[in-house]
């Protein structure tokens, strides 16, 4: 169904998404997104709307959502380098480090060096907390273990 | 013979100060009295490049490049160009639009959203401008 009225038209959508940006580069991020999605629902194809509206959802903290929409950019154009540089770094906020590894390694493919380099240290510093949370899990594993009273034989019986 | 010198007057002159009000915005006479002096010709200004501000040179009013930062929309084809410069000096007004499609539907709640946020704004605006005006008159 074509949802577009005679009087919108190109420039209206235009004018629209320039309010969009400026509200986004302004922080507002919630409001740049109700505009964005609008245009969206209108220009489903429109693959600017949906990348911004990824955008929004990584600035919002919905990194699954950006996930999304940025996979759904890749699947019309498989070399839209910022939905890679979105995507990434949605995954690495989710915990999926290997997905994020392969975006990065798109990303070099499609030449785009500057955002590997960044990625890159985000995907180290992304392992770093992996390692260290892992850490943690397997030492209060282990304490929860050694003070349980399953294992202590200290504990009296019936309290 | 040794020649005495009882008084020895030196006379500094800084162009611009301590100067008669009618030779401060003489130039050919400024000419005359400095010619020879070293570092007496003005430097020619169209030589040098316009001056880029500070913020610019350190690039400090460029966005940072980040995952979440969006490119601005790319301009509509060349043909609604025009039209784009000549609604935006008309009127920011935005076209009226149907809350129910022709079958009667409503239409997606995101569309509504947007709808009321720009019919908001533009309410805004219009009361902005008439206080203003208001103020002027």
């Amino acid at each position: 169904m074509n949802l577009v009225s005679a009087e919108w038209d190109e420039q209206v959508a235009y004018r629209i998404s320039q309010q969009a940006y400026l509200l986004q580069t302004e922080g507002h991020f919630r409001e740049s997104l109700t505009l964005f999605e609008g245009l969206l629902e209108l220009y489903p194809e429109n693959l600017y709307y949906r990348d911004a509206v990824s955008a929004l959802h990584l600035s919002l903290g919905n990194p699954a959502e950006a996930v999304r929409q940025a996979s759904l950019v890749i699947s019309a154009a498989p070399g839209y380098v910022n939905a890679f540089v979105r995507r990434s770094e949605g995954y690495l906020l989710i915990g999926s480090v290997s997905e994020a590894e392969r975006d990065i390694e798109q990303l070099r493919r499609l030449h785009a060096f500057g955002h590997v380099r960044r990625m890159e240290m985000r995907l180290k510093n992304a392992r770093r907390i992996q390692a260290r949370t892992h850490n943690l899990h397997a030492k209060s594993r282990a304490f929860s273990l050694q003070h349980s009273p399953l294992v202590n034989d200290n504990t009296p019986e019936g309290n | 013979m040794t020649t005495r010198i009882e008084e020895l007057n030196t006379r500094y002159l800084i162009p611009g100060m301590g100067q008669e009000i009618d030779t401060i915005g003489d130039p050919a006479g400024f000419e005359d009295d400095y010619g020879d002096a070293p570092y007496s010709q003005l430097p020619h200004l169209t030589d040098i490049p316009s001056p880029v501000g500070w913020q610019e040179l350190l690039g400090l009013n460029q966005i940072p490049p980040s995952p979440s930062r969006i490119d601005p929309p790319p301009r509509p084809s060349a043909s609604a160009e025009g039209a784009i410069a000549n609604s935006e000096a008309a009127s920011l007004r935005l076209p009226a639009w149907p809350h129910r499609s022709r079958s009667g539907e409503p239409l997606s709640p995101k569309i509504d959203r947007m709808m009321t946020m720009l019919a908001k704004h533009d309410r805004s605006v219009r009361r902005i401008r008439a206080r203003a005006s208001g103020d002027g008159q």
